[in-house]
């Protein structure tokens, strides 16, 4: 695949494969997917669910099992470092200190068993053993108060269940960047929390992005977050990117039908509420990982479908950096899928 | 976190009270305690005598209404026979014993003999003519033996840990014979619990982390064949291995104390007690052993795969960091709670496996008085080991509540 | 909380067909776990025909050319050696008349098409005969046949039928050492006998004392000479039924009393939980040897109802949890709503949904139950002297350990160990073929 971006970028993905040697066959979850992030900038991933968006990310961290996972083929270049060759141990040393990581259940992230401040510290100590206690605690503080957690001091000896979810959190992008990494990885960070403080984590997430020059992965189902706080963005589906562009570029003229299929499912520009959306617009489901065939997988679901869809369509550019992988790209999708849709699903919910 | 220990202590002297409660119920089904005519079997089957079966009818009040049995045998309430009384009886009988020692002693000589009855008179019966000669009194004879049970009813109730008398065993308390036999059992199953939890966590934490390579699965079979073999079956299978070895290699199968061991300075003796141990110990634990390395496992496997241990790796911990310091801790919940579930069944294995091995314990008492028949001993056992089985909970309780601070409601530590 | 499906009880429903069919399917592909089921099954038929296999009273008995059915009056008279026995004689003839039914139904709806109604019907028809057709032998006009004279015999008129019934029952229980005499029979008069396969009494003393395996006793006999093998099938009727019977007192209990918690919750709930933790202190091997200790005349019933009583502790717990956790779905309010009972809401309703994990403890109840009955044999607090049971056996094996009586250790303690794994494996496969996790 050509690589068009240039060489500085921080985090650089190029053909990823990651199979799942499971008993009812290989599941090829992330199948041949390129990507990067420059520092400070923020890239969106978006997609279904199943899609393999937190394969994707997990293989960053080589965090997945790895007797059912494999990563197949592929390079992740950090800092032009391949993460694919490191072993465990060194993998330690990139993990939190490199790049961090926060997940989608702030509930069940952390340990029930120690206080906040035992982990907060940790992750600093972690990555520099021999620092006195003290130290340690003040930074964990210092962290606690960056991501607004009020009275820090008495909340580092609270333990996780006695905090709210929007508290942990913040708990939990306090504890992935108090090693200052360069790349934050974010899987859903606010899916599991309720709409008004999703959108004071998003704030904060700007924030500290801006403030440390911070590369953050964002991966989300929500378009709204999406359009908000991604400079580019990715379009997965099953495995495979189908878009990838500037995010104002993707928003103004999507060229995957998958891409305007998403579009259609957002709430009409303007209308202030970033609620979550259900993405099931779009008839039908993504197909399970072991069941992905090597024809456009988007075929079964697409209005667009046509002979030519038996072939896999390759990542083309289409100016300006924005590419698709669509046979049909070309015919200035909007409206096409619109009337398409409207023929094939008289019925189906009516669109902005 | 105090409040919750501070609760579960205040509940104590509740469950204490509702294991007398139960005690007391199995007691008036015992034959013998529920009437009269009661227990008549065991003395025409010659278990006991008809003044051994007085004994324990008097231990546990017979006769009486049920809620009066149950205040006199807890000893809050006084039966109307004083204390002083009993007091008397016993200072009596101890008199007695006393004397029939010396009469054994000296069991040719007339006239010390003589002397003896004229003094047995004097003691018992008040004055009489000590000038006249010994004739046989059937009186007296009834009077000793009136004696002897007044003296073998408790005095206090078991509130007091006075259990009364041992029906078979004349002259011993049953709290003496308790005494004796608790710390064989309570240090063995200390000892036994020990190596369970010593052992069986390192298994099922190397099962769980080498989760389906070859030496899971052969621990994994090897712990399901262990779990299902019957202890005594065990037993006796070492102790015959042991018949078969050589003599440097065989270790001792009975008892707990070496020939000997008074004069054996502490190390050797140390050494040879665990000797004698190491078979009774292998023999009541490896069920158990069994059974909580399967949990184990099961418990680490459950707690990997969490999402807190992928935050804890996504930290950068390493491999060591995360099973030994986020996974262990979590996964020893549900294992500690598991020690007041296997303190019963401990604590009544060993009525076998102390009966094979010899042992001086609870067990071994409990049956043997099963054998004689000697209900206030079996009476005070049952009940005691169910308090020490409550005391196992309540310690499992507190570490259970040390392990998870999501119990304790309380901020802070 | 309330999710749509948990409008109606999954097991009330056609999904509670598919909930259990779902379970056996993935039962069956843990192989361990299906051989177990096969284990217990083959101990099950051995012990049923124990007597079969090996008793010291023939089938036929022909002498002074007078003939006499020794073991057949035996299996079918109402007061024959063991308590249990009468129960497993039954299991015998269900052994003979379950295959029959099932060859007999099978060959009516062959080849031909028929509602799944119809043959669930015919099944339970054909099942139904057996079950009773397995009680015909022990019915009957009382006891006038037993020793009775042939002329007596002639004298009392009967219908055919019944003469074919009680064809065996007629002729004379007694406790005569039919081995023994064989050896008098003889050829020229015409006397035969037929033995079964093992023609052993598991009661006759003989002189053979503590002979190690031989052509004649094939595990060796004891010390007061009875067959090894003849008192260890005899045996597994013991251990079989108390693992059964027990757990069965146990469960009932448990699921009554955890379950009258779990429901009422409040007050109830409180009492009966500190009544179980009560309960549970009490170590249950005491518990049951000094229950035992009050029994004058122990027999092993008593043993099954002392095993069972002080067994429920777990159970009821479970079932309790599962109560307090299903009494707050929302078909129970449903049924609430439409004016169920107390009673029939529990049993009816949540019962049938909590069956799943009590299936479970009950299998591992069961392991447990023939441990602590065999662990009470060998101490010589179970069935009641000449009774076989393999705890017993392995008591004489520790008593003769220094005269190398290995046949006497190392037998019954592997049926006991076989029958114990048998119903963990069984328990274990059960548990996992019921975990969602393990469903894929
Ligand atoms: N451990 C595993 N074993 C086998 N297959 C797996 C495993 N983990 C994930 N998969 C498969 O990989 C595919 C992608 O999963 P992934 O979790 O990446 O989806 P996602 O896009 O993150 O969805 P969501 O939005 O729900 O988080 C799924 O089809 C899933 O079945
Ligand atoms: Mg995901």
């Amino acid at each position: 695949m050509s690589d068009t971006q240039p060489n500085g970028a921080l985090l650089q993905v190029n053909d990823l494969r990651t199979h799942f040697h499971t008993d009812a066959g290989v599941a090829r979850a992330v199948d041949g997917i390129t990507f990067q992030i420059a520092e400070g900038e923020c890239l969106a991933i978006v997609g279904e669910s199943g899609c393999g968006k937190s394969v994707t990310s997990l293989s960053i961290m080589k965090l997945l099992p790895m007797p059912p996972a494999r990563i197949a083929s592929g390079r992740i270049l950090f800092n032009g470092r391949d993460l694919v060759d490191l072993g465990q141990e060194e993998m330690c040393g990139v993990r939190g200190n490199d790049i961090a990581m926060i997940f989608q259940e702030p509930q069940s992230a952390l340990n029930p068993v120690f206080t906040i401040g035992d982990q907060v510290a940790e992750a600093y100590t972690v990555h520099h053993p021999g620092t006195p206690m003290r130290e340690a605690y003040e930074r964990s503080v210092e962290a606690l108060k960056s991501v607004g957690i009020p009275d820090p001091a008495r909340r580092m000896g609270d333990y996780p269940h006695q905090l709210s979810g929007g508290m942990k959190q913040r708990v939990c992008i306090a504890m992935a960047l108090i090693c200052s990494p360069k790349l934050l990885i974010a899987d859903e960070p606010t899916t599991a929390l309720d709409v008004t403080i999703q959108a004071q984590i998003l704030e904060l997430l700007m924030d500290l992005q801006r403030k440390h020059r911070l590369a953050l992965l964002l991966i989300t189902h929500d378009l709204g977050v999406v359009a908000e706080m991604a400079q580019r963005t990715c379009v997965m589906y099953a495995g495979k990117i189908v878009e990838s562009g500037a995010t104002r570029e993707i928003f103004s003229r999507p060229l995957h039908p998958y891409t305007q299929g998403l579009m259609r499912a957002r709430p009409a520009p303007g209308s202030s509420q970033h609620g979550r959306q259900r993405l099931a617009v779009i008839p039908g489901r993504v197909p399970a990982a072991t069941q992905f065939q090597d024809d456009c997988r988007f075929r079964p679901r697409c209005p667009l479908a046509q002979e030519k869809c038996a072939q896999e369509p390759p990542l083309e550019d289409y100016g300006a950096a924005h590419r698709a992988a669509c046979w049909c790209a070309k015919r200035e999708g909007y409206d096409a899928w619109k009337d398409a849709a409207a023929a094939s699903a008289p019925k189906g919910a009516s669109g902005a | 976190m105090t409040t919750y220990i501070l609760k579960r202590l205040l509940l104590m002297p509740l469950m204490v009270l509702g294991i007398t409660l139960v005690s007391f119920c199995v007691i008036i089904l015992a034959p013998g305690t529920s009437g009269k005519g009661g227990g008549s079997g065991d003395v025409r089957s010659g278990k006991l005598t008809q003044q051994q079966l007085e004994v324990m009818q008097r231990t546990f009040h017979v006769g009486k209404p049920i809620y009066l049995r149950y205040l006199y045998w807890l000893g809050v309430l006084q039966p109307e026979a004083t204390q002083a009384e009993l007091v008397e009886a016993r200072r009596k009988l101890a008199g007695v014993r006393e004397q029939e020692a010396f009469l054994e002693d000296r069991v040719e000589d007339e006239r010390r003999y003589r002397a003896y009855v004229a003094h047995l008179d004097r003691t018992l019966l008040g004055s009489r003519d000590p000038a006249s000669p010994a004739t046989p009194d059937p009186d007296l004879q009834k009077t000793i033996e009136e004696i002897e049970v007044d003296a073998r009813v408790p005095l206090r109730g078991m509130l007091f840990l006075d259990f009364g008398m041992s029906v078979t065993t004349t002259s011993v308390s049953v709290w003496q014979k308790i005494k004796e036999a608790l710390p064989v059992t309570l240090a063995m199953n200390l000892i036994v619990v020990i190596v369970i939890y010593l052992s069986s966590l390192p298994i099922g934490i190397h099962s769980a982390t080498h989760q389906n390579t070859f030496s899971d699965k052969s621990t994994t079979v090897l712990l399901f064949v262990l779990y299902s073999l019957p202890s005594f079956w065990v037993s006796i299978l070492m102790i015959k291995l042991m018949v078969s070895l050589p003599d440097y290699l065989r270790l001792p199968f009975q008892g707990i104390f070496p020939a000997g061991a008074e004069e054996m300075a502490t190390l050797p003796l140390l050494w040879a007690c665990t000797k004698h141990l190491a078979l009774p110990v292998a023999a009541q634990c490896y069920g158990s052993l069994a059974l909580l390395s399967r949990f184990m496992r099961a418990s680490m496997l459950d707690v990997i795969r969490s999402d807190f241990v992928r935050t804890a790796r996504a930290k950068g911990c390493r491999e060591t960091t995360v099973i030994y310091r986020h996974a262990l801790r979590n996964s020893l919940i549900p294992i500690v709670t598991l020690l007041g579930g296997l303190l019963p069944g401990l604590l009544g294995g060993s009525v076998i496996i102390e009966t094979i091995f010899g042992i001086p314990g609870m067990g071994y008492l409990g049956y043997n008085a099963v054998l004689t028949r000697d209900y206030t001993v079996l009476m005070a056992l049952f009940t005691a080991s169910a308090v020490l089985t409550l005391l196992g909970i309540l310690v499992s309780d507190i570490l259970y509540v040390l392990v998870d601070p999501r119990i304790s409601f309380e901020k802070g530590r | 909380m309330s999710e749509p499906q948990a409008q109606t009880p999954p097991a009330m429903t056609g999904g509670s067909q598919s909930y259990w069919d779902l379970v056996w399917g993935q039962f069956r592909k843990n192989r361990l776990a299906l051989v177990s089921l096969v284990v217990i099954a083959v101990l099950f038929v051995l012990a049923a025909w124990a007597p079969v296999l090996a008793e010291g009273k023939p089938w036929v008995w022909r002498e002074d050319g007078r003939t006499s059915y020794p073991l057949p009056a035996w299996l079918t008279a109402p007061t024959s050696g063991m308590s249990v026995d009468y129960l497993f004689n039954y299991f015998f003839f269900l052994t003979l008349t379950v295959p029959a039914a099932v060859l007999l139904v099978r060959r009516s709806m062959r080849g031909k098409e028929f509602s799944a109604k119809v043959a669930r019907k015919r099944w339970s028809l054909g099942l139904l005969a057996a079950v009773l057709a397995g009680v015909v032998p022990f019915i009957g006009p009382g006891s006038y046949e037993r020793g009775a004279t042939p002329a007596e015999k002639e004298a009392q008129p009967e219908l055919q039928i019944v003469k074919v019934w009680h064809f065996f029952r007629r002729y004379r229980l007694d406790n005569r050492d039919y081995l023994g005499a064989r050896e008098s029979l003889s050829k020229e008069r015409g006397d035969y006998a037929y033995f079964p396969l093992v023609a052993q009494d598991p009661l006759g003393q003989t002189t053979d004392l503590l002979q190690p395996p031989s052509s004649k006793h094939f595990l060796g006999t004891d010390n007061q000479g009875r067959d090894v093998l003849a008192r260890m099938l005899h045996g597994g009727r013991i251990s079989l039924s108390v693992g059964f019977v027990a757990v069965g007192i146990a469960t009932l209990i448990g699921i009554l009393i955890g379950g009258i918690a779990g429901y009422y919750r409040g007050w109830v709930d409180i009492a009966i939980s500190r009544f179980i933790e009560v309960v549970i202190c009490f170590p249950t091997f005491f518990l049951i040897i000094t229950i035992i200790a009050f029994i004058d005349e122990r027999s092993i019933f008593h043993v099954m109802l002392v095993i069972g009583l002080t067994g429920w502790t777990g159970l009821a717990r479970l079932v309790r949890g599962e109560f307090l956790k299903l009494a707050d779905q929302d078909f129970v309010h449903a049924a609430r709503a439409l004016g169920c009972g107390g009673a029939r809401i529990m049993f009816r309703h949540i019962l049938p949904n909590a069956m799943a994990p009590v299936l479970v403890s009950v299998a591992f109840a069961v392991a447990g139950a023939v441990l602590t009955e065999s662990g009470l044999s060998y101490l010589g607090f179970g069935a009641p002297p000449p009774t076989p049971t393999w705890g017993e056996l392995i008591s004489q094996g520790k008593t003769h350990i220094f005269e190398g009586a290995w046949w006497l250790l190392y037998f019954p303690g592997f049926m006991i160990f076989l029958s114990v794994t048998v119903y963990n494996l069984a328990g274990d496969g059960l548990r996992d073929a019921m975990d969602p996790r393990m469903r894929n």
